[in-house]
């Protein structure tokens, strides 16, 4: 066989799937086509030569699928091959530019460093909050069974549990707390109320030990949590088994629980040990009366039932159930279900804990924007160097280089660069979370939030890093790639006027931006400044404070505490120093108790909604300790109590709102009590120092069962001495009962601390924004100044002084930055509903901030394009004109 | 009386490829032609069977293809051989050899 002349076809590029069936159809034909030639030649006709030919090959079709299939398996995996190749050929050709420019490349990597770490710990936050699931098995199959109130008794639940049909069971969580044995003074913990079937129904594991079964008899039984067990037990398997005194008496350690597991709760109130609770025992002032509302119900979904089905359940049962306990039960007709992932655990904390929601949402605009302004930097300085690197491009585009492949190569470049951020960002993202939680410790409360990051929170990163490189990149990369190829291999070559406008409006964007956060944080140090001057309503100075638990565990408490609290309120005020004492239910600004319902008039319906209010619970002489002045009728006496009839005390807006002030002498209905005014006092603070003053109902603290701790405030002018002497008394009412003091004051600068944090953060943010859009201005400009220097050149060169040039630029830069700072002050007034409750007497329309704000900008803006302006200046005409 | 014509043994395909291709590059039909003018007609391979194998070692980089234009100015796809392909032929063809060697001892004696 003589080998044949091969003349190759060029063929470039790949082949589509239809190029390959094509190519197997045409091998075949040939085939054929020569097959018949041959047999014609020995001399058969063409109808008998075509058909042999054909019954010779075999299956034609068949073969002709299979082939065309193999073809195109193959051509696919060619391409995957090609595109690996050329990515790693990318990015090797980005690491290798970005080691080569090691001052830009570390500038653009702390930059998105900062950016991307910002908003990897604001999700963070978010995840912690929102999206990880309980730590128990199948949280998607828990959901709370809400009767209407946020609490339910337990004969109620023990009836749901019996009668439903779409939980395989209902368990039972109740929060409390408890005093623990130690040395030198018993510590108070808190603790959660648990049903024997709690762990089980949960499907939570311990860490060490067992939890409590189902069949468990004993009560005397308690459940550590692992961060207690190690820091007052030394986390010592040999606790297990071993008898801890609580509230007295001695329960013994079964098991301990991992620190991922906190219960049924929104992170940060951890419970650091459970108690059993079961049909017959009590827990300190527990009834086991069916009015007694004390724990919140979960139940687990049976396999196939919907929450959507178990609500349809549960409210036909609630009607039944309201049907048959019309006096207790009356709120059992809107019962509800639902799920407790995200939202869902926070139902009922809602009003308390909505500031500290929206600042975590305005945070995390913040560091949106953060992240915008960023970008538009790097798009600017990318763009600058595009330009430089022109005849490398076109050279490249020159040899054959397809824009789609030159476009890709540049935004690896734009990836790789984006990713070393985003993997310094991480790591900034974790050291911000380790100092948020030691800040956190100096709550009143525990917050436990999980800050590490899990795989969301790590592709987060990554998607965050991909979408920063296609805002910055993508602009310099599809620049580049329309480069004219003569005029750029030449160096000549000017700037289009698009160009000129998008650079113009990258620098009205970031001189926007920066403002919108110079102006916030404008508006919080402010805030800052009028907080330290509102007036709570109240006199914290002088008054000390102090949290006793005078409740026993057993029957027949309530009215153990009952004496105990008048005769600890009797002595307390004969000690020397002492002027006035008082007991409540709640300390005002501390975060130390909250209580919220609603009332409504004695003669409305018992279904209609009524007025939401505060309220808290108190003993009489406490509005004279804390210098709360009365407005008209009188503080509650010593007769009122268990079996007098219902009185209470409310506040002015309360007054005004429901009665036009005149309030003594009428009544009210809160849950099944009607109470009758006597006293209206003035407003005071309740919950933060920003809110709005909320309508306040007072009660007396004898008159209605609750199970809340209240603190004793003394006034008093020898605080330390007086500390020392009630302890002495506690001890004799309660041998072992703990008793934690501290002044008033500074319970009560907890309340600076969202005044104090949110001025920080946003003045940091603020700043950091104003400098990245400085730098930002500062190379665009400089970049305009060279695109422009031939026209500079030119007006030097006909005589323009140099104050003129320098005019000139800084004057087309001001102007650019006033337009900015409109646009950011207009959005920063608009921020009103975004701000709400977070500002203390500061509107978004605030004069002084808005001033501050230009003032910072404009500066700014004239010190970014002062140097570029006078290097222009310097420049010497006839250099630059006979360069171009 | 002709030999009957012999079914081909599985597995021959490739070396009957390989060794066609030994002598410079072909296209398919050329193969086809050349085995069977080789072996007088002794041996006839269904065609279908040919161009699986020729794709199949073309998968596996033993040959390599191109377009070409033939004699007769028609456009073909011409296979070669390729230094892997080169080493596969001179090893069946020494493992076929022994494998005749041995078997011609077995039915001759």
């Amino acid at each position: 066989m003589r080998p044949p002349r091969v003349r190759r076809l060029f063929t470039f590029g790949s082949r589509t799937p239809r190029d390959v069936a094509k190519d197997v159809e045409e091998e075949l034909q040939f085939h054929m086509e020569m097959r018949t030639a041959d047999l014609l030649v020995e001399g058969m006709s063409e109808g008998e030569a075509r058909h042999r030919a054909l019954k010779e090959f075999g299956d034609v079709v068949r073969s002709s699928a299979s082939l065309t299939r193999q073809g195109r398996h193959l051509e696919w995996n060619r391409r995957i091959e090609r595109f690996a190749s050329e990515v790693r050929q990318d990015t090797a050709y980005a690491v290798r530019l970005i080691s080569r420019n090691k001052g830009f490349s570390l500038a653009a990597i702390l930059t998105l460093a900062v950016a991307i770490g910002g908003n990897t710990a604001m999700f963070g936050v978010v995840n912690a909050l929102f999206l990880q699931p309980l730590a128990i098995g199948a949280p998607h199959e828990l959901v709370r069974i809400h009767t209407g109130e946020s609490t339910v008794s337990w004969p109620n639940v023990d009836d749901i549990r019996r009668r439903n049909t779409v939980f395989t069971d209902v368990l039972v969580q109740g929060h409390s707390t408890v005093s623990l044995a130690a040395e030198p003074v018993p510590v108070v913990i808190p603790a959660g109320l648990v049903s024997m079937n709690y762990f089980s129904v949960l499907a939570a594991p311990p860490l060490a030990g067992r939890t409590l079964q189902p069949d468990d008899t004993r009560a005397e039984v308690v459940v550590l949590s692992e961060r207690l067990w190690r820091s007052r037990f030394g986390g010592a398997e040999s606790i297990i088994g071993q008898a801890i005194t609580i509230d007295g008496r001695p329960r013994e350690v079964i098991g301990v629980m991992p620190a991922a597991f906190r219960g049924v709760a929104p992170p940060g109130l951890a419970r650091q040990l459970w108690l059993p609770v079961d049909a017959g025992g009590v827990h300190r002032t527990l009834t086991m009366a069916r009015d007694a509302r004390r724990f919140e119900a979960y139940g687990r979904l049976a396999p196939g039932v919907s929450v959507e089905q178990a609500a349809a359940a549960m409210r036909v049962l609630g009607d039944q159930m309201a049907a048959e306990h019309p006096l207790t039960n009356a709120r059992f007709k809107s019962m509800e279900v639902f799920a407790t992932a995200g939202i869902g655990l926070y139902r009922g904390l809602g009003k308390a804990l909505l500031p500290v929601f929206t600042f975590i949402g305005f945070l995390s605009v913040i560091a949106g924007f953060i992240l915008l302004i960023s970008c538009a930097n790097l798009a600017g300085l990318l763009l600058g160097r595009a330009a430089a690197r022109r005849q490398e491009i076109a050279v490249r585009l020159a040899l054959g280089a397809g824009k789609g492949r030159l476009m890709r190569q540049l935004l690896t470049e734009s990836l790789v660069l984006a990713l070393c951020g985003g993997a310094v960002g991480l790591l900034l993202a974790m050291a911000l979370a380790a100092t948020l939680s030691s800040m956190a410790a100096d709550l009143p409360f525990a917050v436990d939030l999980h800050l590490e990051p899990d795989r969301r929170v790590l592709a987060y990163t990554i998607g965050i890093s991909g979408v920063c490189a296609l805002l910055f990149g993508l602009a310099p990369a599809r620049r580049a790639s329309r480069i004219c190829l003569v005029d750029s291999i030449k160096g000549t070559g000017g700037d289009g006027s698009t160009q000129q406008r998008f650079r113009q409006g990258l620098i009205v964007a970031q001189v926007g931006v920066s403002a919108l956060l110079l102006f916030w944080g404008g508006l919080f140090a402010r805030s800052l400044l009028h907080a330290g001057h509102v007036d709570p309503g109240f006199d914290p100075s002088g008054v000390l404070l102090a949290e006793v638990q005078l409740a026993d565990e057993d029957a027949g408490a309530l009215e153990r505490v009952d004496a105990r609290l008048v005769e600890l309120q009797r002595r307390v005020l004969e000690f020397p120093g002492v002027e006035d004492t008082g007991w409540s239910s709640i300390v005002p600004l501390a975060l130390l108790g909250n209580e919220r319902f609603r009332i409504s008039r004695p003669d409305s319906a018992v279904d209609q909604p009524g007025t939401w209010i505060v309220a808290s619970r108190l003993t009489p002489g406490w509005f004279s300790t804390v210098r709360i002045p009365f407005v008209s009728g009188r503080d509650f006496t010593w007769q009122d109590k268990q079996g007098s009839p219902g009185v209470a005390i409310v506040n002015e807006t309360l007054a005004r709102r429901l009665w036009q002030g005149a309030a003594v002498g009428q009544r009210f209905r809160h849950g099944s009590n009607v109470a009758e005014i006597v006293g209206v006092v003035h407003d005071s603070k309740y919950w933060t120092l920003g809110e709005a003053t909320e309508p306040t109902v007072y009660l007396p603290f004898r008159q209605t069962a609750t199970t809340l701790a209240p603190t004793l405030h003394v006034r008093t002018t020898d605080l330390r001495g007086t500390a020392e002497r009630i302890r002495r008394v506690v001890q004799e009412l309660r041998p072992g009962a703990p008793a934690v003091m501290k002044p008033m004051s500074d319970a009560v600068a907890v309340a600076l601390l969202p005044a104090r944090a949110g001025a920080l953060v946003t003045g940091a943010f603020g700043l950091l924004g104003a400098l990245l859009a400085t730098l930002g201005v500062y190379g665009l400009i400089s970049y305009i100044v060279v695109q422009r220097s031939r026209e500079v050149a030119i007006r030097r060169a006909i005589g323009a002084p140099t104050g003129h040039i320098v005019r000139i630029v800084v004057g087309s830069s001001i102007g650019l930055s006033v337009a900015g700072l409109m646009l950011g002050l207009a959005a920063g007034s608009l921020s009103a509903p975004l701000l709400g409750g977070l500002l203390v007497e500061v509107s978004p329309r605030d004069p002084i901030a808005a001033a501050a704000t230009a003032l910072i900008v404009m500066a700014t803006a004239a010190v970014a394009s002062f140097p570029p302006a006078l290097r222009a200046s310097r420049v010497d005409p006839l250099a630059t004109l006979r360069a171009v | 009386m002709p030999p009957a014509n012999l079914t081909l043994l599985q597995g021959t395909v490739d070396l009957l490829i390989l060794r066609a291709l030994q002598a410079g590059p072909a296209h398919g039909y050329s193969i086809s032609r050349w085995v069977r003018e080789r072996t007088e007609g002794a041996l006839e391979m269904e065609d279908a069977a040919l161009y699986q194998a020729l794709h199949r070692l073309e998968a596996k980089g033993a040959i390599g293809a191109e377009w070409g234009l033939s004699d007769n100015n028609r456009r073909a796809k011409y296979y070669s051989l390729t230094i892997a392909g080169r080493q596969q032929l001179r090893r069946e063809v020494s493992t076929w050899k022994r494998y005749a060697e041995a078997m011609l001892k077995i039915v001759e004696a």
